[in-house]
């Protein structure tokens, strides 16, 4: 196919997508994002197709493979339409029964239905399983509707319109003051102000201005990023057009961490598609605005998630940060205007301009708009990919779309921002989420990880175990980071080994505090923020540890478990000298 | 200027610097350690964290460009408890037990200690104890104790590589060292390994630095602000007590070093930082040979007369008398005189004029690039010297365009090329044309290679690059231009011209460039400047230059090559001397400068008058040892034509005495009154008074604080030279063809051979050229 | 390896320090790690030095400057992995290995490494062999996990 040079043959292309679509009496729609692949869903497509042939039902019955649908405790799964059947953890055994009762006889497969766990309650359809009924689905419900092979899904799903209004109706000016309007914020952590943002980029003056989408998602527990990536590529790709277009950018960069390899490979693809389709490149859809987007990998390093790092790394220099002043905005790549934004930001767009900041702006709370996507994992019965408005609370999100703590345990503590984030114990869950109330206390938005604690995790552990982390992903440029935070780990070992003394409490805080303000940049300025969170919330289990050597959720090795027992579950070891 | 506060004072700093530079330019001292001058800026050590009022959290002073009405407090209780943490942080790394301990003061004064040991564990081990930065910043911190457990890396110290060691367990990570070998030398040998926690200096491979591109200059020695790189010389000796200034004589660049002394005796030498020349730069030589050159074992202590056949040591009385007597005696044959292109004016000016008054022929000089020196001075008093000879190598950042042509500067002149370097960071395109490959290549926008002998018929092919852009206006319009044209005509393919050197998009390629810029400068080095023919090149570069648009400078190679041609521009070649020396033409000759062994050409009578037992000390008749200059004061001139006068470092050992003093008491002997100088000063204010270009040798223009440069008659108007002036060297092209093998990087001092008595510098140029093996690992 | 067959790789790339990571990922994927020759042919086609094509690859945990064993085995030290068990199947994974990350058993067979998060957070335990993904591993699986892949070619 040509590329498109004009706005109408869009309209055009759509119209005859439609009338071309087969009509399927039935389709299958299966997950296949990493989660999905990981449970075994290239089994089931194969025994879809094999069943499906031996039926002869090929020529009626459709097999769409998609991207993640976000139930990923429930993988491999498929979704019936039109009816919207959800079946879960599938086996290839399960097939046949799939074929046989559903497709041709219209009947259920209760034991393939979502149960609940406490009521035993069947749910057959997806629209009323618990764990989507409280979500907002609006960039991710597109999900199941898109195969990400093919840019054509994206054009049925209404794709590239936003862009071609921004191009032919709307002023740069006016894109970003829509965006500002919408009251979008970043969402990689910071919550900047995204239109605000992009102005100060547009403002520099500079012979040329650089867009970078920052997929390098390195936070622990968290994946949605590289789930819209490999799901749907071309919203942020789209996304990307648009803000290049208000910024005045001629060229993008798409950094995507090389372990998301599902991901570099669908946005590589939807950006080869994208410029052959004329959405990239010289003269889009026929204007008079050029943009194309240039996919770099990461090679394994959490750092490349900070702004100057990334922007080091793309340079092909050693990714260390960089003292900021001067900003992207000011001097970024190459010495030129660079806006970053994360992936969800960028998804944000297209969507802000084909429905209005005005009704954007009416999603979330006064001073969070629109949805968040977050990574509900840990110890969360239901874990998965959820997206949600802000001003909805964790408990909504935990009890209600989670499903509460697995295992019948009991909720300890929730973590969200990643290792620069921190813990809210049971009190916070009637907390509203959003980027504000969440810092009052005591943690950060993050990129969106909300990773679930019970009784079993032990607080000093999870301390422990984000400072190794920051250890290990370092840049090592500057002292506090390189330096301090060893020296922190080192006491968080030692607490964990039972050599913990009284006065550590306070070298944490000591240093952690100074560590926050004197570091280069993001990585270090959060380090100490678990370490300074636990302390808050759970000073107790500190004091348990080096007073006591008594480790309640059983985790450390060399501590007494909370039973005093002489001996703990099986397997663990119980120190010589333990205090008792 | 900008106006800004800083602790509530009003400062003007200048637009382009930090707020730690604006503080450091006004005596408010914040702590730093990854900061340096020349260097970018680095904010990783955070010890120099101030507040900006309006601004939240704290900055780094040295990456906070100052900017109008800025409000800066330095120091707030918070700002000195982060700063003592930060400190103290850097110290659990790095064995800090003497900056604690009790006992620091008593040790000083009491504690006697050899610094050779395996392992620096306190200050006391430590060869960087007194001169250590952050000895300096825990005395501004008053620091007491270390809250923090250390850790020991328990590296292996680097000891494989020539004059300085690398101890990594005293490593701060400061990344000086990394900055300073690539943004100011350009040579990238050292980088930043691995990352966080096991974060190293390194070079690829943990390679030694010979084998990763290393030029052994010292720059990241200099810049380390602990004790992790420590020149081995200081090992086992204390401190200098006392430094004095000198000027490097080791080639033309001349930099300012200070030279570091212990009870009067000589013990290192570091560059001197804000000299208008090197500006705290030198290489190898400079830094690291100075003091074992002075002192070597093959020094020539004691006059000496030849007596039955053996050289016997003599008193300076008999050794005058007995060359006097020699010198006196032969007057029908010819007598030589060579002399050394590094020795100062005074000694040359003095040497000449017994040349003259004695020997009656004009001096000689050793070095093959004097006869193409001079002939450049005469083409610039003929043909016009818009623009004339003097440069600032600090400035060459003004110019659109270098061309460097026969020259591998960063070997043969390391700290121009330093500014070169600089240069083209800025944004001065290089065009390089060398015989081999260089570094330079790593920055030129064009490079052109040819084969040693090509290089006319490549001037023309470059020449006629021009032709073709040019209009006929432009040649009528210089004089001599019409010339020049028909002889680059005449010099087209279709005539009995060989094949073409360059490509056309070569030659396009260095039109082009050179078109476009303005002010351009045309650099030309011992690549040329020593071959036969020389004089020929050099005219052709210079009409290349006009047509350019651009000045043509050449590179004296060695220290005073310069001031030998402003003093002597009627010096002869050297090859005429050895070729008469062949044809026994010479009855005697004086040796005040280094030719090859003479074998069966010697002449009767043959004085050697060195520092060093040369190549032909053995076989002299007379040997009168001469101070080097480290031993006497005197003038030098280099390659910018800036004058710059050595003071005296030490007393000349042995019975050396200077060369003009030699010269003084032989013309005495020999019965002239015209030689009473009394000392150097005397003969530096007759040479000023006597050559108008040198008039600023004198004594009040060699104050402290003044820059004298070698003055030039300005006439108007510049001409095109169509046709290559008479080469005088025509004739003795046989005799310096057999003597090629000279090297193009001035590795010897007077007689001295640095290559064979310094086995880390013969390692580095087996390494790294020229000539020689791949340029880096 | 050969500068012949390297030169082929590279003749795919122009001459731009920005390409550096790419070609270095393009050079570990034919040979599965950096070989020392590398490092200076890549400096040469940059127009930059050894040392600082080294100083970038070590800092990045992809390149390695050894080969690595038949099969490596990536475990992952995410948050969510690490409460749901990952910190004991890791610890096991040592144990039946007998090597430290970044290490290769003595039989050249297996080479361990950790990753930060692989992105199956909800269904972790995640290992992965070579490219094949294992969710929710436990302690149990680990043993029968490197018996199946010592019998594989």
């Amino acid at each position: 196919m040509k590329p498109l040079t004009h706005p109408s043959q869009l309209a055009g292309w759509k119209a005859r997508l439609l009338e071309e679509r087969p009509a399927w009496r039935k389709t299958i729609v299966v997950s296949n994002g990493t989660c999905g692949r990981a449970s075994g869903s290239l089994g089931i497509i194969e025994a879809l197709g094999r069943e499906l042939d031996r039926r002869g039902l090929k020529e009626t019955v459709g097999l769409e493979i998609t991207g993640c649908h976000g139930f990923c405790e429930l993988e491999p799964n498929v979704v019936i339409l039109p009816e919207g059947i959800y079946y879960g953890r599938l086996k290839p055994e399960d097939v046949p029964a799939i074929i046989e009762k559903t497709i041709l006889k219209d009947n259920v497969v209760e034991t393939l239905a979502y149960a609940d766990p406490k009521t035993g309650r069947r749910y057959v359809l997806r629209k009323d399983i618990p764990f989507f009924r409280k979500q907002m689905r609006l960039l991710t419900e597109d999900n199941l509707r898109i195969d990400p092979d093919r840019i054509e899904d994206y054009i049925l799903a209404d794709g590239y319109q936003a862009l071609a209004k921004v191009l032919f109706d709307m002023t740069a000016e006016e894109v970003i003051r829509e965006v500002d309007l919408a009251g979008l914020r970043g969402r990689g952590g910071a919550g900047f102000p995204t239109g605000k943002k992009w102005q100060f980029c547009r403002s520099e003056s500079a012979d040329r201005r650089y867009i970078i989408c920052n997929a390098d998602e390195g936070n622990p527990g968290t994946y949605m990023d590289r789930s819209i990536l490999a799901a749907n590529p071309h919203s942020v790709i789209e996304g990307m057009v648009i803000g290049a277009y208000a910024m005045g950018a001629a060229e993008g960069y798409v950094y995507v961490r090389m372990e998301a390899p599902q991901a570099v490979r669908q946005v590589t693809l939807a950006r080869d598609q994208a410029r052959q389709h004329g959405f990239l490149g010289k003269s889009i859809l026929g204007s008079e605005f050029h943009f194309d987007i240039h996919i770099v990998e990461g090679a394994g390093a959490f750092v490349c998630g900070e702004e100057t790092s990334l922007m080091s790394s793309i340079e092909g220099r050693r990714a260390v940060s960089r003292q900021r002043p001067p900003f992207p905005a000011q001097a970024g790549l190459w010495g030129k205007p660079t806006n970053i934004n994360n992936v969800e930001t960028w998804a944000n767009v297209p969507l802000i301009i084909k429905r209005g900041a005005e009704w954007y702006s009416q999603i979330g709370t006064s001073r969070s708009k629109g949805t968040k996507i977050f990574s509900l994992v840990g110890k969360i019965r239901h874990g998965g990919q959820v997206e949600v408005p802000m001003g909805i609370t964790l408990r909504e999100v935990i009890y209600d779309i989670g499903g509460g703590i697995k295992d019948g345990q009991k909720f300890k503590a929730v973590q969200t921002g990643g290792p620069a984030g921190g813990f809210l114990p049971a009190e916070f869950l009637d907390l509203a989420i959003d980027y504000d109330n969440l810092v009052q206390a005591g943690s950060t938005m993050g990129s969106g990880g909300m990773i679930v604690l019970d009784e079993t995790t032990c607080m000093v552990d999870m301390a422990r175990h984000y400072m190794h982390f920051t250890q290990e992903e370092s840049c090592g440029k500057c002292v506090p980071c390189r330096v301090g935070t060893k020296q922190m780990h080192d006491i968080l070992v030692g607490i964990t080994r039972g050599e913990g003394k009284e006065e550590d409490l306070t070298r944490l805080e000591e240093l952690g505090d100074s560590i926050r303000v004197a570091s280069l940049c993001g990585l270090g300025q959060g380090a100490p923020n678990p370490v300074l969170s636990t302390l808050r919330h759970f000073r107790q289990e500190y004091v348990e540890h080096i007073q006591h050597k008594r480790c309640a959720a059983g985790v450390c090795k060399d501590l007494a478990p909370s039973s005093g027992e002489e001996a703990g579950p099986a397997g663990r070891r119980v120190k010589k000298n333990r205090h008792d | 200027m900008i106006k800004l506060r800083i602790n509530g004072r009003e400062i003007a700093a200048e637009s382009g610097t930090t707020v730690l530079d604006a503080a450091q330019a006004n005596g408010i001292s914040i702590p730093h350690l990854c900061a340096a001058k020349g260097l970018s800026s680095y904010g990783g050590c955070r010890l120099c964290l101030v507040e900006v009022k309006g601004k939240r959290g704290y900055v780094p002073a040295c990456c906070t460009p100052v900017e109008e009405n800025l409000d800066v407090i330095t120091e707030t209780p918070r700002l000195l408890e982060l700063r003592r943490l930060t400190f103290e942080l850097i110290l659990s790394e790095h064995p800090h037990a003497c900056l604690v301990c009790l006992e620091k003061k008593d040790c000083e004064e009491y504690k006697s200690t050899t610094r050779k040991v395996g392992e620096v564990t306190g200050c006391v081990l430590c060869p960087e104890n007194g001169q250590c930065r952050l000895q300096e910043v825990a005395a501004e911190l008053k620091l007491e104790k270390v809250r923090y457990p250390a850790t020991y890396r328990n590296f292996e110290v680097h000891r494989e590589d020539p004059f300085f060691d690398r101890n990594y367990n005293l490593c701060i990570l400061c990344a000086r060292c990394v900055r300073v070998c690539s943004e100011v030398r350009g040579a990238g040998t050292l980088t930043v390994a691995y990352r966080g926690p096991q974060a190293v200096i390194a070079t690829a491979l943990d390679r030694p630095l010979l084998d990763s591109g290393c030029q052994l200059c010292g720059a990241c020695v200099d810049a380390c602000p602990t004790g992790a790189l420590s020149e081995r010389a200081l090992k086992g000796e204390s401190l200098p007590d006392e430094t004095r200034s000198a000027v490097c004589p080791l080639c033309s660049v001349g930099c300012g070093l200070e030279v570091g002394l212990r009870k009067g005796r000589l013990v290192n030498s570091v560059p001197k930082a804000g000299s208008p020349v090197n500006d705290g730069q030198a290489c190898v030589k400079g830094r690291f040979l100075v003091r074992d050159i002075v002192l070597s074992p093959q020094r020539a202590l004691r006059p000496m007369l030849r007596r039955n056949g053996e050289l016997v040591s003599v008193s300076w009385d008999e050794a005058l008398d007995g060359v006097a007597q020699a010198l006196a005696s032969k007057p029908e044959r010819s007598q030589g005189l060579v002399l050394s292109s590094q020795l100062s004016l005074e000694d040359q000016f003095v040497a000449g004029k017994f040349a003259r008054a004695f020997l009656k022929t004009e001096p000689v000089f050793d070095s093959p690039d004097t006869l193409a020196l001079s002939a450049y001075r005469k083409m610039l008093q003929t043909d016009g010297p818009t623009p004339d000879a003097n440069f600032e190598a600090a400035s060459l950042a003004a110019a659109g365009v270098i061309v460097v042509a026969g020259a591998d500067i960063p070997l043969s002149h390391p700290v121009l090329w330093v500014n070169i370097l600089k240069a083209a960071m800025k944004g001065t395109k290089l065009i390089v044309w060398n015989s081999g490959e260089s570094l330079l290549d790593r920055w030129a926008a064009v490079s052109l290679r040819t084969m040693p002998g090509d290089e006319s018929v490549a001037l023309d092919e470059l020449g006629r690059w021009f032709l073709a852009h040019r209009p006929q206006a432009f040649w009528s319009s210089i004089p001599g231009g019409e010339e020049l044209k028909a002889s680059l005509e005449k010099a087209s393919p279709g005539g009995t011209v060989p094949p073409a050197r360059f490509s056309e998009e070569q030659i396009n390629a260095f039109g082009e460039l050179l078109d476009e810029a303005q002010d351009g400068v045309f650099f030309c080095g011992p690549g040329l400047l020593n071959r036969p023919g020389a004089e020929g090149i050099l005219a052709k570069l210079w009409n290349l230059a006009r047509l350019a648009g651009a000045r043509l400078i050449p590179l004296a190679q060695e220290s005073n090559g310069r001031g030998a041609v402003e003093l002597w521009p009627s010096a002869g070649p050297v090859a005429e001397v050895l070729q008469g020396l062949g044809e026994g033409r010479f009855g005697s000759l004086y040796l005040a400068g280094t030719i090859p062994p003479l074998g069966a050409a010697r002449p009767d009578f043959v004085v050697v008058q060195d520092s060093f037992r040369g190549a032909n000390y053995e076989t002299a008749d007379a040997v009168l040892p001469a101070a080097t200059w480290a031993e006497s004061e005197g003038t030098f001139i280099n390659v910018e034509g800036r004058i710059q006068r050595s003071k005296k470092l030490v007393e000349p050992l042995g019975e050396a005495k200077p060369d003009w003093w030699i010269f003084c008491r032989l013309a005495e002997k020999m019965g002239s009154r015209d030689f009473l100088f009394r000392d150097s000063t005397d003969i530096a204010e007759e040479i000023s008074r006597t050559l108008p270009a040198l008039h600023e040798v004198s004594s009040h223009h060699q104050k402290k604080g003044r820059t004298a440069f070698v003055r030039e008659d300005r006439k108007p108007g510049s001409r095109l030279i169509a046709s290559a002036p008479v080469s005088r060297d025509g004739a003795a092209r046989t005799a310096l063809a057999a003597f090629e093998a000279w090297p193009d990087i001035p590795d010897f001092y007077r007689g001295l051979n640095l290559r064979e008595q310094f086995r880390g510098l013969r390692r580095l140029r087996e390494k790294t050229g020229p000539a020689g093996g791949s340029r880096e690992g | 390896m050969t500068t012949a067959e390297l030169d082929v790789l590279l003749r795919g790339f122009g001459h731009e320090r920005k390409d550096l990571t790419r070609i270095l990922h393009k050079v570990q994927a034919a040979y599965g790690y950096i070989p020392a020759p590398a490092i200076r042919r890549v400096a040469e086609h940059l127009n930059t030095t050894a040392n600082e094509v080294y100083g970038v690859l070590t800092f990045y945990k992809a390149f390695r400057l050894e080969p690595r064993g038949r099969h490596v085995i990536t475990a992952c030290q995410g948050t969510s992995c690490h409460v749901r068990g990952g910190a004991d199947v890791f610890a096991e994974m040592k144990k039946e290995l007998g090597i430290e990350p970044g290490g290769t058993t003595a039989d050249r067979m297996f080479s361990l490494e950790t990753v930060n998060c692989f992105g199956c957070c909800a269904i972790g335990p995640t290992v992965v062999v070579d490219s094949t993904y294992y969710s929710r591993v436990s302690v149990a699986d680990v043993r029968s996990l490197i018996a199946l892949y010592r019998k594989r070619k």
